[in-house]
């Protein structure tokens, strides 16, 4: 039998009355706390907050450039940290993931509260919204359950007094019993005095006293049950009250945490008790917003009733079923607008001067190597750093705009006005945002499905990210469209976009009845309030997606490129004599299905490094030098206009390029999904291009 | 204080009651045969798939054992599950406890698939005063191996938390019922004010709503309703768009006035 000690004695709180003051939960020494060669102190502070209070913003004025960004571990949750140093210490900056609560409902919210119980951060830095004060003040009221001192930045104050909200920061402060230091983030204002509030609380962390919000009176005996049957049971670090009101309130991750640690007689018990109070979580979470309504109460001035704020006036247009569409839809062709405008002619140009320049740089350097060394160089790796580099310039102001529809607050409304349609496919509104990443590249697409709560919708969405049409398809159509088509280049453009859509919600469809069987995800979602945009929030939002592109798909595609340039110069000579000659002359077959010749398929089969690519292999197999400008001629004088059209529905819905196959396999964790794509969409886009061509040869058009 | 438990060192022993009742037809002839072998399900097993999930009717009476018990490795709480026959067949209760010990389980939990007295045919291994009652015969067994931590755990369900289990399958199917005078949220006209009354759902959805405000109350705005398709509701401060199942879920009451 198991040997049970006599229950640990609990520890007496100091303080008392209504609201308890206890200090006995804080640590004054800590595991982080050191000291780096030159005698400076190093301490770790973890930022915490509820999404859209401003946090990332607080968290890039305090670190700058200094991040690092990364995945917590054994999660594909991103994990930002950064470092500050003040009055002779060094602060180790830890972004948690933002959450409403601390109760396990998502691994945001575990990660969030593993990272304060085990790690034992010397501060918490929690950042709240003043102008949505009580219900992000929510996050507060669990974190000062916890044993780790916590110091509020009160943000966007501005905002508040916009909307008619006026917080005094001192009264909340003697009622919360904890550092509040007003903060307009966007603005650089009042991070200064965060930074001091920090180094106070670590220089003296008994000053640290905070009001904690009691438990309701028909609920305290439970608790103090359930804490006495499990003493001496818990396992460390956890603080056994703070597991005792988890339990309550029906933690799955706390109650299976016990239930292994305690005896099953005493479990027993205590899941009794649990049974009977299964409505605890609303009682608890009620008490937590009396507690928040008695701060608000003393410490903010509300706004007058009726009041129509600008959030109002606007939302009237933006999330109306029919006029959010066309607002979204103009949006949507604004920014595609914008980017395209933009971002070609500086596409070109680097394109003449920078990749050409130097391939020809090269070329000169190396006169009198081998000329496979040559090729290796001037093709292989400058023709893929080309593709990487001539691509930044649309991705870069493609995340502009995103990011500036994001932080004013946009992108919620356009999820919410595309939930229906997303319903179809057993996914809601939030799925949209990643897709629409997709049109600049579908790379960050697959990486973006993270912030989708059911990991069923999560592995749809990524599998439908790849149907996206992305910016470098859009170039080869937007390239070949004009010879075959003349001036119905465009309409036939938009043809194949629209095609592209067609396919993924069908696909979606399909894989929600035969897959997922209409179950559907919970959607609940926050419409923040809009706000003037802040440039350093979004020049941090292109930098990092910009940069996770040059990381992840930047290598991939110089390896790969390498690659297929080898399998495209060996044995020869020429390409037609190559390995990648001989497969498209064994995909010769369904290629007759679609009425193309070998090149066609040979230009694919290189678009899997990046799409683009497909026309720079063309312009090889069709004679006309990789600047390709007769190009489109020559082909439209060999190609009929049905294979052509064939070919581009092909090249729109052919298998992803090798960067976002490796984000599948990365976010799926494993082959399987990657491959499975693969498959899904090569019998996609050969099914599509026969039929193409098959249908245009029935009606005898353009064969 | 019971040293933490390494998975491996926990086992479940599943206890079918004759070897008849894993075969597929109710032939009486079965009793006599204890040749029917129990599935065998190694703690690698990998938990059956969402698909194979879907239709529990389908599935003979070992395929669902069998699916039990991957399901059980898979939450990873314990390292092992072995089943045995508590009449006619081998291995009985004893003989799996002992042969879990010799593989170094320092702590056995015994469970009859039986899952209720309510069970038709029932297993008369539930019943305290019979001469095979399984919570005699553990207590027993666990007298011999003091070393051991064996424990009945007596049926999956008495008959309130198979009350509760039946409630909580009909309520899947049902739309959620409210006391008089409350009404659901997606009800409410745009510009209608409530007060929050109830949560129905999970507790993974009532968790996720009380942390957001959702707790009874609170004051909720509609600010946007067309009869069809998902809500925007104002409450405690913010705006929520919420999906109209999830409206559903919340049970309100008409009026501004706090109880």
């Amino acid at each position: 039998m198991s040997t049970v000690s006599a229950p640990r004695v609990r520890t007496p709180l100091i303080g008392g009355g209504h609201c308890a003051t206890p200090n006995d939960g804080v640590r004054t020494t800590n595991a982080h706390e050191g000291t780096t060669p030159s005698g400076e102190r190093v301490i770790t502070v973890a930022l915490a907050g509820q999404p859209n209070v401003g946090k990332s913003t607080v968290f890039n004025m305090l670190t700058g450039l200094s991040q690092h960004v990364g995945n917590w571990p054994g999660k594909t949750i991103e994990q930002k940290t950064g470092t500050y140093r003040y009055n002779g210490t060094s602060v180790q900056l830890v972004d948690l993931p933002g959450t409403y609560s601390l109760t396990a409902n998502s691994p945001e919210e575990q990660i969030a509260r593993d990272f304060i119980i085990k790690e034992h951060p010397d501060v918490v830095i929690a950042i709240v919204n003043a102008a949505t004060l009580e219900r992000s003040l929510y996050l507060l009221s669990e974190l000062v359950w916890l044993p780790v001192p916590v110091v509020l930045g009160l943000n966007m104050v501005d905002v508040a007094e916009r909307e008619g909200y006026r917080v005094e920061s001192h009264v909340l402060e003697a009622a919360l019993g904890l550092p509040v230091v007003p903060i307009i983030a966007t603005r650089n204002q009042g991070i200064r005095e965060l930074v001091e509030a920090v180094d106070a609380l670590v220089r003296d962390p008994l000053r640290y006293a905070p009001r904690r919000p009691e438990i309701r009176e028909d609920h305290r005996a439970v608790l103090d049950e359930i804490e006495l049957l499990i003493a001496g049971y818990v396992p460390s670090p956890y603080p056994s009250d703070w597991v005792a009101l988890k339990l309550l309130e029906g933690d799955v991750e706390i109650t299976r945490l016990i239930q292994t640690h305690l005896p099953s007689e005493r479990w027993e018990q205590v899941h009794n008790i649990l049974r009977q109070h299964e409505d605890a979580i609303l009682a608890v979470a009620g008490g937590r917003y009396e507690w928040i309504g008695r701060m608000m109460r003393a410490a903010v001035e509300q706004p007058r009733v009726g009041q129509v704020t600008l959030t109002d006036r606007l939302d009237r247009v933006a999330t109306h079923p029919f006029l959010g569409l066309l607002v979204l839809t103009g949006i949507l062709a604004l920014v595609f607008w914008l980017t395209y405008t933009i971002a070609t002619p500086m596409q070109s140009w680097l394109d003449a001067y920078v990749v050409q320049g130097g391939a020809e740089l090269v070329r000169q350097m190396l006169s009198g190597a081998p000329p496979w060394i040559v090729g290796l160089l001037a093709d292989g790796v400058i023709g893929g750093a080309g593709t990487v580099i001539t691509f930044l310039p649309i991705l870069v102001i493609f995340f502009a705009i995103l990011g500036l529809l994001e932080d004013v607050g946009y992108m919620a409304r356009a999820a919410y006005v595309m939930d229906r349609f997303m319903h179809a496919m057993g996914l809601h509104g939030k799925s949209f945002l990643p897709l629409f990443l997709g049109f600049g590249c579908n790379v960050p697409a697959v990486a973006g499905a993270r912030i989708i709560d059911s990991p069923r919708a999560r592995l749809l969405t990524i599998q439908l990210a790849p149907l996206v049409p992305c910016t470098a398809r859009m170039a080869v159509v937007a390239f070949l469209t004009p010879a075959f088509f003349g001036r119905g280049a465009a309409l036939v453009a938009w043809g194949l976009v629209l095609l592209n859509l067609i396919i993924l919600a069908l696909v979606g469809i399909v894989a929600n009845r035969l897959a997922f069987r209409g179950t559907h995800a919970a959607f609940i979602m926050e419409l923040p309030l809009y706000h003037i945009p802040n440039r350093r929030t979004i020049g941090m939002f292109v930098w990092q997606n910009t940069t996770a592109f040059l990381r992840k798909a930047g290598s991939i595609i110089l390896v790969v490129s390498v690659i297929v340039w080898a399998l495209s110069a060996f044995p020869g000579p020429g390409l037609e004599n190559s390995v990648i000659g001989q497969l498209g002359q064994l995909m010769k077959p369904v290629g007759q299905l679609m009425g193309l010749d070998w090149q066609p398929m040979v230009a694919l089969v290189t678009s899997f490094v990046a799409k683009e690519n497909a026309i720079a292999t063309l312009g090889v197999l069709y004679g006309e030098g990789e600047e390709a400008a007769g190009l489109g001629e020559t082909m439209a004088a060999s190609v009929p206009p049905a294979a052509a059209l064939a070919f581009l529905a092909v090249t729109m819905l052919f298998i992803p390029c090798a960067a976002t196959l490796a984000t599948i396999r990365q976010e799926t964790g494993g082959w399987r999904w990657a491959v499975f794509n693969v498959g899904l969409l090569l019998a996609i886009s050969f099914g599509v291009g026969i039929l193409i061509y098959q249908s245009a040869a029935l009606i005898g058009w353009g064969v | 204080m019971t040293d933490a438990l390494n998975p491996k060192e926990m086992s479940v022993i599943l206890v079918v009651c004759t070897p008849s009742q894993l075969a597929l037809t109710s032939d009486p002839a079965c009793e006599t045969a204890p040749t029917t072998s129990l599935p065998i399900v190694t703690p690698s097993g990998t938990p059956s798939s969402p698909a194979q999930r879907q239709e529990p009717v389908a599935l003979s009476p070992h395929q669902a054992l069998d699916h039990t018990i991957r399901d059980i490795l898979a939450r990873g709480d314990y390292g092992e599950v072995e089943t045995c026959y508590c009449r006619n067949g081998y291995p009985s209760v004893e003989e799996a406890i002992e042969q879990a010990i010799t593989r170094g389980a320092r702590r056995i939990v015994i469970v009859p698939t039986a899952m209720s007295l309510l069970q038709i045919p029932p297993c008369e291994c539930l019943a305290e005063d019979s001469p095979t009652s399984l919570r005699r015969r553990v207590a027993e067994t666990q007298a011999q191996h003091p070393g051991t931590n064996i424990v009945y755990a007596g049926p999956p369900f008495d008959h309130e938390r198979l009350a509760d289990l039946i409630l909580r399958k009909i309520r899947e199917y049902e739309p959620p019922t409210f006391k008089a005078g409350v009404t659901q949220l997606n009800e409410l006209q745009a510009g209608e004010t409530g007060v929050v009354r109830e949560l129905d759902g999970g507790t993974h959805f009532r968790s996720r709503m009380a942390s957001l405000g959702f707790t009874p109350g609170a004051l909720v705005k509609m600010l946007q309703n067309y009869g069809h398709g998902a809500v925007i509701v104002s409450l405690r401060g913010t705006r929520v768009a919420l999906g109209r199942g999830e409206a559903r879920k919340v049970g309100v009451s008409r009026g501004n006035e706090h109880r």
